[in-house]
């Protein structure tokens, strides 16, 4: 069952450019050109674009803040746009750079008024925040006001107070921006556990690639308003970036090894990188090869960095 | 000066920056010149004359507070305190400039763009549409000029003595109210002062805020000319000079206190 | 759902953010203090203004110094309470720019419900203690008499006024849905209409008296009102039954008005901003 489906989604926005005192010409920007995509119930999907792709533009139709100018969605059975208050209590909204929380209240106080305005019932909420609180370590800071809190704090908080009454869809916006490594990682963790557990269905936008390569086995990329993307990450690391590195610690320095099926593109004292085809060569075959002509001492595979990766795209886009 | 031109410009630049807002501004100083208008004319023509104000005086008068309001800006204006709040205030430390005299510049800056919106339109607009006072000769006028960079001096003095507050106030919008609450009152914005009781006129017009309201009005319908005139215009230069002495031991005491303690 | 458990929703989330905004100040009782003091003060100055213009001639108008406080009072306290209530719609312009509007959106709550809830400007009570102070007072030397129809008038006068000065908030708190940073253009029409109303309505002339007297209906705020309760006859020949007519009219405003903001948002939801 899909839980969030769009078909053709179209958004412009009217600009004025000021061009003289008075005089300003009207240009239509398209935000957002025929978005189609579905997402499947317990899904996790990353969404990834350049600023101003238009990701913002289709999070905000799809939670019923903006009306699209042209084409259909749906969000957890709802139309967003026609529906906003309803569907309000079944999505979940983390905005990073925004929040969700009272500033000047205790951390608890605004999880109680959230359970008041999303008129969720006392054990359910009560069931939501104690697992919420266990998992993200909030204990200690429910009684603190939120402007007290630290940035990592914060958004354990934001990401328990979109969570409270349970929704069944939930859009996270840059959800790890300027955190710590370890709160990150617990947003991380959170997250994946969320998905794993509750089967909550997760659209993620964000401009850290270690987010989606952690979090989403699916990717959809945005660019100039249209999806140039959609499918899995393994599948695009395949399609566009088909390489992956052995990197060796021989025992002695030496010359650039010369190993059939590989390329040695750099050495660096005993250290020496080795690109291959994923599909063509196996990682033990090649390392085989190696321990043939030298010896090894320590080794590791390296994955190509998923933002060269959709660097590529956009560049083959152009 | 060319450095402080160049600040001036600046000011004038980023307030320019808020075009909806100058035009809104404008629009709410209009519609209370012609209430506070309306009110002030009816009690004159009742009363005949009160405090030596004709109707054509009183006119004058309420259509200069008007288009004063947004040129002295002693309302409200906050920029220093909340960058000392935020700890911005250290980049403004380590700048190779003085900041009194980095803001006092801005702040010219900041008047000189609103008097070409909202200092000239309300008056534009009440000396078209009224009968009103108007300096007889190019010496009035010219001392008038004079009065109102005074003013702003005197207004910029208050402002920033006040918006050092939250170097020792952590309730400082209390302090900037309080401000507020003076400026209106003893400045002769609220009604001129001569229609205030005797007592109080005399306290009023020895206090600063009437040198940025009431000093640059009395100079322009002549109720300050000659003599009176200068004293009027001196003694504004006197508590612009004396603010800005008062702000300029806030400031070192205020940076001690930041340097110090860490703000 | 039906409109009336719509209102009683909306009304039960409205009173859960206001207890919080009241709690959230609590935290800050000096602070809080010193502004509601700083409130006070600062509606007093206005009521100087009319001890300073009665000192210099015993009537304006028809008009002693004794009813313009009666008047000044019941359009303080009318104002007052609406400004506390749903003041905080002021900053719509401010939430569209920052983009604060989303999160607000995303809320099971009504735009409006959700704004004016967000911050109740506590620090008003001491502005509206000190018109309530004149009201009294005046009240106690105008001479009215107090029976059941004066009783009534005046509580409909007042809560007829902070009904027609929502309205009036409401409308131009809308209105920065299209021009977004000019939240001050409120301020002609809000403060405006509370320095109108301090005043008898013969007082102001002309097109200034139609525009904001009766388009805006302020005249039903305190002046009307208060000739009916005052048993004053009218300089302007205004019908005498709409001295009685402000519920109706504050009702038929408000709703104009909530009209007006549901059109705001809807274009905040097709342009995005």
């Amino acid at each position: 069952m899909n839980v969030v489906e769009t078909h053709g989604l179209t958004k412009n926005f009217v600009v004025y450019e000021r061009n003289g005192l008075i005089r300003r010409t009207r240009e239509v920007r398209t935000a957002v050109a025929d978005v189609s995509f579905s997402v499947a119930a317990g899904e996790m999907v990353g969404y990834v674009g350049p600023n101003g792709a238009g990701k913002s533009t289709t999070v905000k139709i799809l939670t019923g803040i903006l009306v699209p100018d042209a084409g259909t969605c749906s969000v957890a059975g709802f139309v967003p746009h026609k529906r906003r208050l309803e569907l309000a209590r079944r999505i979940g909204v983390v905005f990073g750079q925004r929040s969700n929380l009272w500033w000047d209240l205790p951390l608890i106080e605004s999880f109680d008024l959230l359970r008041h305005l999303y008129r969720v019932d006392h054990q359910k909420h009560q069931a939501n925040l104690d697992e919420c609180v266990e998992r993200l370590a909030l204990e200690d800071v429910l009684k603190t006001p939120v402007r007290q809190l630290s940035l990592g704090q914060r958004m354990r908080g934001e990401l328990t107070a979109a969570l409270l009454h349970g929704p069944t869809v939930l859009f996270l916006d840059e959800p790890t921006i300027g955190l710590d490594v370890v709160s990150k990682a617990a947003v991380r963790d959170f997250l994946a556990d969320l998905n794993r557990d509750r089967n909550t269905t997760v659209l993620l936008t964000t401009h850290d690639l270690d987010d989606i390569e952690r979090l989403c086995k699916r990717l959809l990329i945005i660019d100039h308003g249209t999806v140039i993307y959609d499918g899995g990450l393994n599948e695009l690391r395949d399609e566009y970036e088909p390489y992956r590195t052995l990197v060796v610690d021989l025992v002695t320095s030496g010359s650039p090894l010369a190993i059939d099926g590989a390329e040695t593109v750099k050495v660096d004292g005993p250290r020496q990188w080795l690109r291959f085809h994923r599909d063509r060569y196996s990682a033990s075959e090649l390392i085989n090869r190696v321990g043939e002509v030298a010896e090894i001492r320590d080794l590791t595979i390296e994955e190509p960095d998923i933002e060269s990766v959709v660097a590529k795209i956009y560049t083959r886009q152009t | 000066m060319l450095l402080d031109a160049h600040l001036i410009l600046a000011g004038f630049r980023s307030y320019a920056t808020y075009r909806a807002a100058t035009i809104a501004g404008l629009f709410t100083n209009i519609v209370f010149g012609f209430l506070r208008g309306a009110i002030l004319l009816a009690a004159i023509r009742q009363a005949g004359d009160i405090g030596g104000y004709s109707t054509t005086d009183a006119l004058a008068y309420v259509w200069l507070t008007q288009g004063l309001i947004a040129v002295i800006a002693i309302w409200n204006w906050n920029e220093l305190a909340l960058r000392i709040e935020s700890g911005d205030i250290a980049t403004d430390l380590t700048r190779p400039i003085d900041p009194q005299r980095y803001w006092l510049a801005r702040d010219f800056g900041r008047a000189a763009y609103a008097l070409c919106i909202r200092g000239i339109g309300p008056v534009a607009v009440g000396f078209v549409l009224f009968d009103v006072t108007v300096p007889p000769d190019v010496w009035q006028w010219m001392s008038f000029v004079v009065s109102v960079a005074l003013a702003v001096w005197i207004s910029f003095g208050l402002r920033f003595i006040v918006n050092l507050a939250p170097i020792w106030l952590r309730d400082w919008r209390g302090a900037l109210i309080v401000s507020n609450v003076l400026a209106t009152l003893m400045s002769g914005f609220l009604m001129p002062i001569a229609w205030f009781p005797h007592w109080a006129r005399v306290v009023m017009h020895a206090l600063p805020w009437a040198g940025t309201t009431q000093a640059p009005i009395d100079v322009f319908l002549g109720k300050a000319s000659g003599p009176s005139g200068i004293a009027t215009i001196g003694l504004q230069a006197a508590w612009g000079f004396a603010l800005f002495v008062c702000g300029r031991f806030a400031l070192i005491a205020g940076t001690r206190k930041l340097v110090v303690h860490g703000g | 759902m039906s409109v009336q458990a719509e209102v009683s929703a909306s009304w039960r989330a409205y009173r859960h953010l206001i207890g919080a905004s009241v709690r959230a100040q609590m935290q800050f009782r000096t602070s809080l203090f010193m502004q509601m003091v700083a409130s006070c003060a600062l509606t007093a100055t206005n009521f100087i203004e009319v001890l300073v213009i009665f000192d210099h001639l015993p009537m304006l108008g028809n008009w002693s110094a004794v009813e313009v406080a009666f008047l000044y009072g019941a359009s303080g306290i009318g104002f007052g309470l609406c400004d506390m209530a749903i003041g905080s719609i002021e900053r719509t312009g401010e939430l569209v720019r920052t983009g604060k509007f989303d999160s607000i959106m995303l809320r099971p709550v009504g735009t409006l419900v959700s704004i004016a809830g967000s911050d109740m400007a506590l620090r008003r009570v001491g502005g509206i203690a000190q018109a309530a102070l004149v009201f009294v007072v005046a009240s106690a030397r105008v001479g009215i008499e107090f029976n059941v129809r004066n009783v009534v008038l005046i509580v409909v006068m007042i809560f007829g006024g902070t009904a027609i000065f929502a309205a009036v908030f409401l409308a131009t708190a809308a209105i920065q849905f299209w021009m977004v940073g000019a939240n001050e253009i409120g301020n002609a029409l809000t403060y405006g209409g509370n320095y109108l109303t301090s005043f008898p309505l013969p007082v102001f002339s002309g097109w200034l008296r139609r525009l904001l007297a009766y388009v805006v209906p302020l005249a039903f705020c305190a002046y009307l009102p208060a000739l009916a309760i005052l048993n004053k006859p009218d300089e302007l020949g205004i019908p005498a039954f709409l001295r009685y007519a402000s519920p109706a009219v504050a009702a038929i405003v408000f709703l104009a008005a909530y009209g007006f903001w549901r059109l705001g948002v809807r274009h905040y939801r097709s342009t995005g901003s």
